[in-house]
């Protein structure tokens, strides 16, 4: 069944919808949920979460890429529950790596300044960013920090080595850390 | 703003981005899962017959027993490779230390015996020395005419018995070989007084001689009787076919024939 059809149904407030959406999408949901929560009943509690948001908020929304929405939803519930989770000390999640990773590119002081800065903006200075990023790079980018893939998935996945996998990522992190300075952000 | 709301805020990046970057499934042809299904049964099939060959290969099968005083032991496989060899008494084990036997054709070992100088002075063709092969087999025939064209037979003081596996399980039960375990309960018929422990320590030339004597009457000890002797001759726990020829034709005669 094709996504119209299926925000067909949402829009109908068929339940079929939910069905067929998690027939097609919960696969890559759990991946993106796992990548960041390492636990398979933690991801699966979240991809859940994603189907009754998805529910809840089509309509009125109707995504133009029912996938990417979906993921989009699943990966800010999977990082919400990993707050939650490191809260009670659960280790063993890329999110640890790609924290530490991005460390320089940006303070963990929370200034007043910083604070106001809508999420939204910064959402549109990385669209930025990876507009100005070569494809490899940015494909090897959002992997690590977007999907939170590992570097040996990642080097697999693009038939590449991890340690190429590695120096794309330094470079882009600078790149950025350079991008954020620029714009304001304190390093 | 930190990390975690950095990594919060990329999650608005354009779709397209996102798009790019998904994890790519990668998809399996159906001749590659052929393949794949084909090469795994093939592996399993591989591993099964390995382990079923090497299971058949080491389980025996047949046996030869080769007794003069040394008394040496053959377990044959199924395709009558000797998969093991036993010696019951010191002779035996010093003979046998120096030669190379396992995985050998039965032939060849037997030959390899047969031409051994220290081996082959046990078995000079007189009246001293008597050879016994003992077999234990399904097939006794084939493995008794291949004895007998092995090189060195004919110069053996050799003869060949056969005995079932019942013998061969109570000569194991009592560790003692095959060959002299056979005599020994055919010395039980007579009433001999021997016990195992004495067979043990006998030659069987001088087993023979024992069974010969009981066989011929002139033994008087251990209250032999001839009639018991008559009847224990035509015995199948352990039947020559010289033995099967000689009582057809010579009645109740017990020499035992050497090839």
């Amino acid at each position: 069944m094709d996504d119209e059809m299926i925000l067909d149904l949402y829009f109908a407030r068929s339940e079929e919808a939910i069905i067929h959406t998690k027939n097609k999408y919960e696969k890559y949901c759990v991946t993106i949920a796992h990548n960041i929560l390492v636990s398979r009943e933690d991801s699966e509690e979240c991809v859940n979460d994603t189907w009754l948001s998805a529910w809840n908020a089509i309509p009125p929304a109707r995504p133009k890429i029912l996938s990417t929405y979906l993921g989009k939803i699943t990966r800010n519930h999977a990082l919400d529950r990993y707050r939650n989770n490191a809260a009670k000390k659960r280790g063993g999640s890329q999110v640890e790596l790609v924290l530490d990773e991005l460390a320089d590119c940006i303070s963990d002081n929370k200034s007043q300044e910083n604070e106001i800065i809508d999420r939204q903006v910064l959402g549109q200075i990385m669209d930025t960013y990876l507009e100005n990023l070569s494809t490899n790079a940015r494909i090897v980018f959002m992997q690590r920090y977007w999907y939170m893939m590992s570097v040996k998935k990642i080097a697999k996945q693009n038939n590449i080595s991890q340690s190429a996998v590695k120096m794309s990522l330094l470079r882009s992190r600078d790149a950025l850390k350079q991008l954020l300075k620029k714009e304001g952000y304190e390093i | 703003m930190n990390n975690i709301e950095l990594l919060n805020a990329m999650t608005d990046v354009s779709d397209k981005y996102i798009l790019e970057a998904a994890p790519v499934k990668k998809v399996v042809t159906l001749k590659k899962k052929i393949i794949r299904t084909v090469s795994a049964a093939a592996c399993i099939c591989i591993v099964l017959a390995g382990g079923m060959a090497a299971t058949t290969y080491a389980k025996p099968v047949s046996y030869i027993g080769m007794d003069v005083n040394p008394s040496i032991e053959l377990c044959l496989n199924k395709w009558n490779r000797v998969i093991d060899v036993v010696t019951y008494n010191e002779e035996a084990s010093e003979i046998c230390n120096n030669l190379k036997l396992k995985h050998k054709y039965y032939t060849n070992a037997v030959e390899i015996l047969l031409s051994d100088d220290e081996f082959s002075a046990y078995c000079k063709n007189d009246e001293t020395s008597d050879l016994t092969f003992t077999i234990v087999s399904d097939d006794c025939e084939d493995l008794q005419d291949g004895i007998r064209n092995c090189n060195g037979y004919s110069e053996s003081s050799g003869e060949i018995h056969y005995a079932d596996e019942e013998t061969l399980e109570a000569a194991h039960d009592n560790k003692c070989s095959i060959g002299k375990y056979a005599a020994y309960e055919e010395l039980q018929r007579y009433d001999s007084g021997l016990t195992i422990e004495d067979c043990n320590n006998m030659t069987m030339h001088e087993l023979h001689e024992e069974i010969d004597s009981h066989h011929s009457g002139n033994h008087d000890s251990h209250g032999y009787d001839g009639e018991t002797h008559n009847s224990s001759i035509g015995s199948d726990e352990i039947i020559t076919q010289e033995q099967n020829h000689e009582n057809d034709s010579e009645g109740h005669s017990t020499k035992h024939t050497h090839h």
